[in-house]
């Protein structure tokens, strides 16, 4: 996968819209900050990306395919292209560290492959997992169940899964919003290093500006469904920050909250 | 400021209503409290009843025919025989129900999966009501039908053998566990499966690696608890005829044999807490 584009896409939940004719197109290994309020559908435009989410109207363009209406067969082999942190990691708690790590490969696997690399995986998996663990800094956590860990180890074993799927490009939601400003810059340091080594396009969301800015060629506005500028990170100053963050009241209390 | 309940809701109409629907039932009954009390001739059965439960038999209470084994012998057997038709009937219960109760959870067939503003999936979601409201339906049936009337259908239809035991057990015990297991499946949280689901994982796997390794310490625990069921029912089912402890309890307490009666009884009592114990260690394992 190289390129990834959205024409005017839409989405609308009911007369509510999550995005509103969002146009943008990120370039293969590029790294892209989407930053905005909570509730302003950055966690939409990321699902629309991987096809969990279709668009109401528009267009999402990848590799020149307009995926826009792909059946979940169709989106399979592009998913599996494309790595996912969520905000709340979706780990299963009570497995090992190991088979959590394996997990970012199941895409590309039948059934029977899936099962015997969960039951019995070899010794080339395991090494791999391993060394991807060393990566991230808790090689020594392999074996442990992983509701064991800490929220921030824990946050490095989804960073390690999405690693072991090789993606082409990576999607992270909002990974650095709650833990504190030291582990912000070492999830942040670890993310981009990988990127940049590995070629991988990275798309993440943020709220803190500063690290937008520190670590990111470019950065994206979004506020109330809609994209309000996309800047190189060099450009951007304290007009654009006011219109991003300065809320009105109704934005405050809105019940649209993290959709 | 008018009163207000801790909740909303109309608490006083919830509790007038259920006093009321209580007194019709025992008016509709016509209970009285004399019914409760035993004649003189009860009173001391009850007496002699009650008080052979502190010496329990350790022999026959009258000579057995010749060829008996000894009194303990056969209890141990008896316990034996219900923990081995509760094992089997619980175990093919697990199986069927684990089976029928994916098929039957709204996890599986993807219906909470479906984006919510995808038009084509309309089609799909009716047949997928159908499918699983049917599977439900047969569920409910086999559940609604108490494993001793099953067994006296099969009983009428083909006597009663070990097999048709195990399938009497069987068949509810599979519809609960359809319904149980369909519910822990639907309330696991579904963070992972969707995390999975978006790399590209397929419906199989989403569900056998991100959501059946959470669920099953549930799906272990209720099974210890239907085991526990299990032997209950495996004991009654004596009572048609099949070597577990009510084949044995029966003619004991006819005979008012009640040495021995509360021998049987406090059998089936040290099974139950024995396997209490274990599937309370069990989960426990399971849970940390």
């Amino acid at each position: 996968m190289n390129k990834c584009e959205l024409h005017d896409v839409s989405v609308q939940f009911g007369s509510h819209f999550a995005l509103q004719d969002v146009s943008f197109q990120v370039r293969s290994a590029e790294r892209v900050a989407f930053i905005g309020p909570s509730g302003a559908g950055k966690t939409s435009l990321f699902r629309l990306i991987h096809g969990v989410l279709s668009p109401t109207s528009g267009q999402v363009i990848i590799d020149e395919t307009d995926v826009s209406h792909f059946s979940s067969r169709q989106w399979r082999p592009l998913r599996c292209e494309i790595g996912w942190i969520p905000q709340g990691f979706g780990l299963v708690p009570n497995l090992r560290v190991l088979h959590n790590v394996l997990a970012g490969r199941l895409g590309r696997m039948n059934s029977f492959q899936a099962a015997r690399m969960f039951l019995v995986p070899n010794a080339k998996e395991t090494a791999a997992v391993h060394h991807l663990l060393d990566r991230v800094g808790i090689a020594e956590k392999l074996y442990q169940r992983t509701d064991r860990l800490s929220a921030g180890q824990q946050q490095r074993v989804a960073i390690a899964r999405a690693l072991y799927q090789m993606p082409s490009l990576l999607l992270a939601d909002e990974p650095v919003s709650n833990v504190d400003p030291a582990r912000a810059e070492a999830t942040l340091d670890l993310l981009c290093n990988v990127a940049t080594e590995e070629r991988i396009t990275l798309c993440m969301s943020l709220h803190n500006l500063h690290l937008a800015k520190r670590y990111f060629e470019r950065l994206i506005g979004i506020r109330r469904g809609r994209v309000i500028f996309d800047l190189p990170a060099s450009d951007f100053n304290s007009e654009e920050y006011r219109q991003l963050y300065e809320l009105d009241d109704a934005e405050l209390l809105s019940d649209s909250y993290g959709d | 400021m008018p009163y207000r309940s801790p909740w909303p809701m109309p608490v006083g109409k919830i509790i007038i209503t259920t006093v009321i629907i209580f007194g019709w039932a025992w008016w509709q009954l016509g209970l009285s409290i004399e019914q409760a009390i035993p004649n003189a001739g009860g009173l001391a059965k009850c007496q002699e009843f009650l008080g052979a439960a502190v010496a329990p038999a350790w022999t026959y209470e009258s000579t057995p025919p010749s060829n008996s084994p000894f009194f303990l012998t056969k209890v141990g057997i008896a316990i034996w025989q219900t923990i081995v038709f509760s094992v089997a009937a619980v175990s093919l219960a697990f199986v069927i129900g684990l089976v029928w109760g994916i098929t039957m959870s709204a996890t599986w067939w993807g219906t909470n999966h479906v984006p919510q503003n995808a038009g084509r999936f309309k089609y799909r979601r009716t047949t997928v009501w159908l499918v699983v409201h049917l599977m439900r339906t047969v569920s409910a049936l086999a559940r609604s039908v108490h494993e001793l009337l099953w067994a006296v259908l099969f009983l009428s239809a083909v006597g009663l053998s070990p097999l048709t035991v195990i399938l009497a057990i069987g068949i509810p015990y599979s519809g609960v566990f359809a319904k149980i297991f369909s519910e822990i499946i639907d309330e696991t949280p579904k963070q992972s499966a969707d995390a999975l689901h978006a790399i590209g994982a397929t419906r199989w796997t989403v569900l056998v690696h991100g959501i059946l390794p959470k669920a099953i310490p549930d799906m272990l625990a209720y099974t210890c608890y239907r085991f526990e069921c299990g032997l209950r029912s495996a004991a009654v089912m004596g009572f048609f005829g099949i070597p577990t402890l009510g084949y044995y309890l029966q003619p004991a307490f006819e005979e008012q044999h009640y040495h021995e009666t509360w021998t049987y009884l406090y059998a089936l009592m040290a099974i139950l807490i024995g396997v209490e114990l274990w599937s309370a260690q069990v989960r426990r394992r399971l849970a940390t």
